[in-house]
């Protein structure tokens, strides 16, 4: 299938809702496998990567997993297409800034991806709504499984799947859950959570994973180990900090709204405003009310159709989607007020949050401030 | 987890700033924590820290030092410019300088978890190998001739089983 086939259905992580949705947005697990005999992505030249896409690429494209896919090398995409695929978490940034040699495949649920010489020979993930780590290993597992009867793994009985860098051998395993904590972050526990994680032996990294900002309230969390543990026990201990997480944004948005309801309406109020009728919004801005948008839907002060909503313009409000739904090449501030526009038009469906009214119970303002 | 600066100690300290909107983490040990002025977490400057140590590549093990990979030429120079290894086979060569590393940020240093069906099947068979071969050692010993024999057609049977499923892709 073509990128614009791919792109045009709906993403399934996005338009579905998953266990925990309130608060965690997606499950993901990606794999780390390397050929033996091969020399990793990064010290291979030209024609040594070529090799080892040339014998990956038609392996991966013909498992059953991927039975309709999009398919593509990394040359073959212009900079704009990658940026969608990075925008969507379908490839890495280290990938789309790759060109001969390096590849992709990916189903067309946009589930499954597999990107082919990235760090590794192959970096293959699986995605799905909320919080289900367990699942979402199954079914990258599988395609391991499968892979793995056609491909030569680089694996040592002492150090497991060798991979290019020793933060990911062994398993090759990292699995991470997309958590939207606006709570936490309203009521300044952030720091603390991001500390108590560390000492669990887990990161907490911005929207699109290593070295990226915390916007929109998103965090990832992840594990860090990968050697020395089997991969259930990684997933049992990240399962279980998650959700240790999401009573904690519970607590965090339970307490906000007894002691301090009016901010809380006032951010709510003043997102909608602002998104349902400014003419001028950069992607940062909007990711930022987009997720007080959403904490209004799980507060419901919005209608609950608002969530898919929500996800679905968080994903479209990004620089390439905008660029792309115009269809044309736009400057940073023509972009601004594209989306705007897509905004102001998704949410004339959405009735107007309940907000007219004073919270109860009703606050001093010594006490709101 | 051992000490980012030390690299000898157990880190008790987890520090976690965010500068310009990026997460740095750092685990010190008590000491290292303390000589860098950090006794109150959050109250030093971790992002000056965090260059000192982020950058600081592995120590080359003496015996690494000179060494050259011999399936794709890397050489420990390389490891410290690319931070990455070269191929597979870097892991065998300069297992000596990675071992420390893997305990610094690892559980152990020995993998545990999925090993491909291939392998297992092969390290099955390895397993069985030396069950025979010490059940030939005893029956020679004991002068069970015949027993002997027995086990030396199984071995052989076993040897020509292993070298087909290594030769498979």
């Amino acid at each position: 299938m073509t990128l614009d086939q791919l792109l045009e259905r709906p993403t399934e992580w996005i338009a579905s809702e998953g266990p925990h949705g309130k608060i965690v947005l997606s499950s993901r697990v990606r794999l780390a496998r390397n050929l033996r005999g091969h020399p990793f992505p990064e010290w291979a030249n030209r024609t040594r990567r070529q090799k080892v896409l040339d014998i990956v690429m038609p392996a991966v494209a013909e498992l059953p997993a991927m039975k309709e896919h999009f398919a593509a090398t990394m040359d073959s995409l212009s900079a704009l297409d990658k940026q969608l695929l990075v925008e969507r978490h379908l490839i890495s940034r280290v990938l789309s800034a790759r060109n001969h040699g390096s590849g992709v495949v990916i189903n067309k649920e946009e589930t499954i991806s597999v990107m082919i010489n990235e760090e590794d020979h192959l970096r293959m993930q699986a995605v799905r709504a909320g919080l289900q780590l367990q699942k979402v290993f199954r079914m990258i597992d599988k395609v391991d499984s499968e892979l793995e009867e056609q491909l030569d793994y680089a694996f040592s009985p002492r150090f497991g799947y060798l991979t290019a860098c020793p933060t990911n051998v062994g398993t090759g395993m990292r699995a991470s859950a997309m958590l939207h904590l606006p709570g936490l972050v309203l009521s300044n526990q952030m720091g603390q959570v991001i500390q108590a994680v560390n000492k669990l032996g887990m990161a907490v990294r911005g929207l699109h994973g290593e070295g990226t900002e915390a916007q929109g309230n998103l965090f990832q969390i992840s594990n860090q180990v990968t050697l020395g543990e089997k991969e259930s026990e990684l997933l049992e201990r990240l399962d279980k900090v998650v959700l240790q997480i999401v009573e904690h944004e519970e607590n965090a948005r339970l307490t906000l709204l007894e002691k301090e309801p009016n901010r809380v309406y006032d951010q709510i109020g003043r997102a909608y405003g602002v998104l349902r009728y400014a003419h001028h919004l950069d992607s940062k801005e909007a990711l930022n009310l987009l997720s007080l948008l959403r904490m209004g839907v799980d507060l419901e002060l919005i209608p609950a159709s608002g969530r898919a909503m929500v996800d679905e313009l968080m994903m479209l409000s990004q620089p390439a989607h905008v660029k792309r739904a115009a269809g044309r090449n736009l400057g940073a501030r023509e972009r601004d007020v594209w989306r705007a526009e897509l905004i102001r038009g998704r949410l004339r469906e959405l009735a107007a949050p309940a907000l007219d009214k004073q919270p109860a119970p009703p606050q001093s303002e010594e006490e709101a401030a | 987890m051992l000490c980012n600066s030390c690299q000898k100690k157990e880190a008790t300290i987890h520090l976690t700033q965010i500068i310009e909107g990026k997460i740095q983490k750092l685990d010190l040990c008590e000491e290292c924590a303390k000589a860098q002025g950090l006794t109150e977490p959050l109250s030093g400057s971790l992002a000056s820290l965090m260059m000192a140590t982020e950058t600081k590549t592995p120590e080359p093990a003496s015996e690494d030092a000179g060494v050259r990979c011999p399936d794709c030429g890397f050489t420990h120079a390389d490891l410290r410019r690319i931070n990455l290894l070269g191929c597979p086979t870097c892991w065998e060569t300069f297992e000596k300088t990675l071992t420390p590393l893997l305990r610094t940020m690892h559980k152990g240093e020995r993998h545990v978890g999925k090993i491909p069906g291939r392998i297992a099947y092969t390290l099955e068979l390895t397993k069985k190998m030396r069950a025979l071969r010490e059940a030939l050692d005893l029956a020679v010993q004991r002068e069970k001739y015949e027993v002997a024999a027995q086990l030396r057609d199984r071995i052989r049977q076993l040897e020509s089983e292993m070298r087909g499923s290594l030769d498979q892709p």
